[in-house]
């Protein structure tokens, strides 16, 4: 007998420690499989984040959200942008110290444009090294870059939005060419470079600065293309040290980087985890903080101490819910105002989200060239949305068509969606005399493939949020509503407006140009594909001796020109 | 979760198993079983009077009085979207009542009871496979499985129930949300019968070769005849005790589930949504009483019945009488 519990208890501790030891050697070597980019090892510390600044070496501790991704050629969202415009670069880009956000030069030293608008020849800077310092970037870089964003391999869906007006863009990503036309290096010059678009587009250099045109290490990628990604080999001003998932982010000081100034801090690390940023912030953990609803009318209150480190800024963005315009009963365009003509967003923005942001009464948020401040947009009109629904048939039509029940989809997880939402279901159902069942919101856990179902029109209704690319009405009037636009994921299609965008394009008086989108911008409003929100702000805390911190009103390249001053 | 009747494992002596009086009476001596019942009894009140009792609708917003604290009106103050706390701490009493009744009367008391009889009287193969699946289901993570079943068979559950649509009654049920109860108590019993069956299994199987026992099955009496009224009399104390503990932890898992985001969905209020809510650093220094109002009634809840539980094991268990 006691043999025998010996022998039991011998083989259950073989066992143990046999497990224990594969599991051990199993989560070891995942973490290690990231490899190939041939940086050195990471310090494995977050430069001393989440911590107070003196116990950190010239290290900005900042809060941030999970990326998708972070190829250049796939990055279709801000919080992956967010990253991919410090770690790479390209062509040109914006002056984000100059509130007229002018382009400038960047990996390009200067252009030149011919008189017909249609060809670009830019002139590289020479000696722009990558990371790992093994070479220098030239026109052939760049083309492979941008033809690479365009191959239909890389499944990209947002090349052709950026890059599609260089002529044979399009072919080639329909896979009928075997380069782009319009991209071509100059024969005798390798730091020469020359794109052709189709027409001239007086908005074409800003969409040189958006990821798709960055340039990338076509070593890396060609040797590693599974995971190239987790270590990658760019040209910005900050490489990337580390990428633990759900964890942080930590990016170092590129010491070759060829712009100026130079990045001052020597590192970023990008929490994406660990808690509520604001407290934090008030333990004196993290530099930067955004404020919610909780907290914001205390921060406002001058005597708070926190009030000194309050700032706001506004933010190029408009916040929606987006109609499926192909699916019944949201194709008729009666619906669609109904719904949007019960919500009142004046309660939505004042009293649930407590002035954190500006009612959208269109498509253009303030600040942006074309932006009509005397907009009539959709009035706040209960009786007259609910003599549309009769109009168009009454609630149960719309409701059979739908259905059942109206769904809206939105991301995130949890027990329950957000306030907003929440708000605008219960003024649907107040409004629209609704009842509850007869609105589900419904919630996808994971972003990335929120957007993969919203690209295949499989949501009825969504909720989303659009922040400008560039300074100019096309990134919005063009991309969202041109019934050939990838992008347009309401589907929403007017031969009008189709005919506006198009002239606007290629209108080259810019007092005419912002006329037709602002004549666009009505048509859209009253058709509805959207019902415009609101525009966010930045509302956050900034730390006294964070200096030089630029509230940009979009996702751009600005961490280089932050230096800390501890006292 | 899966229910444990606690202290039971050991099987006790035929003798003393016999149908007592006085049970309540020994029961309402002690001042803390008193205390547990009359908390269980206003909470569970509390919920099933709330379509009557509760001041507010749970999904009645007030955008002028958002995040209103404690007043004459609302008792327990506003939230986010100036809904009352009071009505919603009721009527996600009732979300608990519903669930957790639902679940003890399907899995612990229906199937659990049933198989552990089963497989304690009828012995042999059908034991075997009985306990065996127990066993299954005792061995796998309770909390992932049920994640799994309430996300992938959610939809077929709608789809199941939107064909009752338009019926009387149970069309009506559906439109208030029977579907997820439904989903939750199912997903719930699947686990819930576990415990209890091996705990009356063990007590059969003692009782079976016991001589008052053996004198009916010598008299003639039936098979139904000496489970029903031989057997389930003696072992209902344990039943009594076991769904008592678990009621409590039914309870517990269905807050979880809903916290997660799987389990009662909103606008149906339950103790995980609103937990959910209040959830999070600069919530609770800003509205303490969103966090802490409904999560002090379903700890006060989960609690009492675990003492509760303890005193009637007490009183039950002859060693420490």
């Amino acid at each position: 007998m006691r043999r025998l519990v010996l022998v039991v208890t011998g083989i259950a501790v073989a066992l143990v420690i046999v497990i224990g030891g594969v599991t051990a050697a199993l989560m070891t070597g995942g973490d290690g499989g990231g490899g190939g980019g041939g940086s050195q090892e990471p310090r494995g510390d977050g430069g001393g984040c989440p911590g107070p600044i003196s116990g950190r070496s010239n290290h900005l501790c900042l809060f941030g959200a999970d990326p998708i991704t972070l190829d250049p050629a796939l990055s279709s969202d801000a919080s992956s942008a967010t990253y991919i415009v410090e770690i790479f670069s390209g062509l040109v880009t914006f002056d984000a110290a100059d509130p007229e956000l002018p382009i400038i030069p960047d990996i390009a030293k200067s252009w030149k444009v011919s008189d017909d608008g249609t060809v670009y020849t830019f002139k590289l800077r020479k000696g722009v090294l990558f990371h790992d310092a093994s070479r220098q970037v030239t026109a052939e870089d760049f083309k492979y870059s941008m033809e690479r964003a365009l191959d239909p391999d890389t499944l990209s869906t947002v090349a052709l939005v950026y890059l599609g007006d260089i002529v044979g863009a399009r072919e080639f990503s329909e896979g009928r060419a075997d380069e782009v036309r319009g991209i071509r290096v100059d024969p005798d010059d390798p730091f020469t470079l020359e794109i052709t678009i189709d027409a001239p587009k007086p908005y074409f250099l800003s969409k040189l600065t958006y990821p798709t045109a960055f340039v990338v290490d076509r070593r890396q990628v060609e040797g590693n293309p599974g995971s190239w990604v987790r270590q990658p080999n760019g040209t910005g001003p900050f490489r990337l040290d580390e990428w633990r998932l759900g964890e942080r982010i930590v990016l170092e000081a590129n010491e070759r980087y060829y712009g100026e100034p130079k990045p001052s801090v020597s590192g970023i690390t990008f929490l994406l985890a660990g808690g509520s940023a604001l407290v934090m912030y008030e333990n004196d953990e993290i530099d930067v903080s955004g404020i919610g609803v909780n907290d914001i009318e205390r921060i406002r209150d001058p005597s708070e101490p926190l009030h000194e480190e309050f700032i706001e800024a506004p933010e190029m963005s408009t916040f929606y819910i987006g109609f499926n315009t192909e699916k019944p009963p949201f194709s008729d365009p009666k619906v669609r105002r109904a719904f949007a003509m019960s919500i009142d967003k004046k309660v939505l923005v004042e009293k649930v989200l407590k002035d954190l942001v500006l009612p959208a009464k269109g498509v253009f948020p303030p600040g942006l060239p074309g932006y009509n401040e005397n907009l009539k947009g959709l009035p706040f009109d209960p009786d007259a949305a609910r003599a549309l629904l009769e109009d168009a048939g009454g609630v149960d039509q719309v409701l059979q068509e739908a259905g059942g029940k109206i769904v809206l989809t939105t991301s995130g997880r949890g027990a329950t969606v957000g306030p907003v939402l929440e708000a605008i279901k219960a003024m649907w159902q107040t409004n629209l005399g609704l009842r509850e069942r007869d609105i589900k919101i419904q919630q996808q856990t994971d972003f990335g493939i929120f957007l993969q179902d919203l690209d295949q029109g499989e949501f009825q209704m969504f909720d989303l949020g659009w922040i400008a690319d560039y300074v100019d009405p096309q990134d919005f009037a063009d991309i969202k509503f041109h019934s050939d636009s990838l992008n347009n994921e309401t589907r929403y299609s007017n031969p009008e407006v189709d005919d506006l965008l198009e002239r606007a394009r290629v209108e080259q008086d810019p007092q005419k140009r912002l006329r037709l989108y602002r004549r666009a911008e009505e048509i859209i409003v009253q058709d509805a594909p959207w019902i415009m929100l609101f525009h966010s702000k930045v509302n956050a805390l900034l730390k006294p001796y964070v200096k030089g911190f630029i509230l940009a009103p979009f996702v751009m390249e600005t961490l280089r020109y932050v230096r800390l001053e501890p006292q | 979760m899966t229910v444990r009747a606690l202290g039971l494992e050991e099987p006790l002596e035929a003798e003393e198993l016999r149908p007592r009086i006085g049970v309540w009476r020994r029961l309402l001596r002690r001042k803390l079983a008193v205390v547990c019942i009359v908390v269980i009894l206003a909470i569970y009140l509390a919920g099933l009077l709330a379509p009557w009792a509760a001041p507010y609708g749970f999904s009645e917003v007030d955008f002028d009085n958002i995040f209103a604290g404690p007043s004459l009106e609302h008792p327990f103050g506003t939230d986010r979207l100036g809904r009352d706390m009071l009505s919603r701490v009721m009527w996600a009493a009732q979300t608990t009542v519903i669930v957790s009744l639902a679940a003890i009367f399907t899995g612990g008391l229906f199937v659990g009871v049933t198989l552990g009889m089963l497989a304690g009287y009828a012995g042999g193969r059908t034991d075997n496979v009985i306990m065996r699946v127990a066993d299954t289901f005792f061995a796998l993570p309770d909390i992932l499985l049920l994640l799994i079943i309430t996300s992938t068979v959610r939809p077929r559950v709608n789809d199941l129930f939107d064909k009752f649509e338009g019926w009387p009654v149970v069309g009506d049920w559906v439109q208030q949300g029977a579907p997820d109860y439904f989903l939750v108590f199912g997903a719930l019993s699947l686990f819930g019968w576990v415990g209890i069956a091996r705990v009356i299994r063990s007590q059969v199987l003692a009782l079976r070769e016991s001589d008052y026992v053996l004198a009916a099955r010598a008299a003639g009496a039936s098979r139904r005849r000496i489970i029903f009224r031989h057997l389930l009399p003696n072992v209902s104390p344990i039943i009594i005790v076991a769904l008592t503990l678990s009621l409590g932890s039914i309870a517990g898992a269905e807050v979880v589930l809903t916290w997660i985001g799987i389990g009662i969905q909103p606008p149906h209020p339950s103790f995980g949504a609103m937990i959910f809510d209040g959830s999070g650093l600069t919530n609770l220094r800003a509205h303490p009483n969103l966090l802490l109002i409904p999560a002090a009634v379903i700890a006060v809840l989960l609690y009492a019945f675990n003492l509760l539980g303890d005193v009637l094991n007490d009183i039950f268990s002859p060693r420490r009488r």
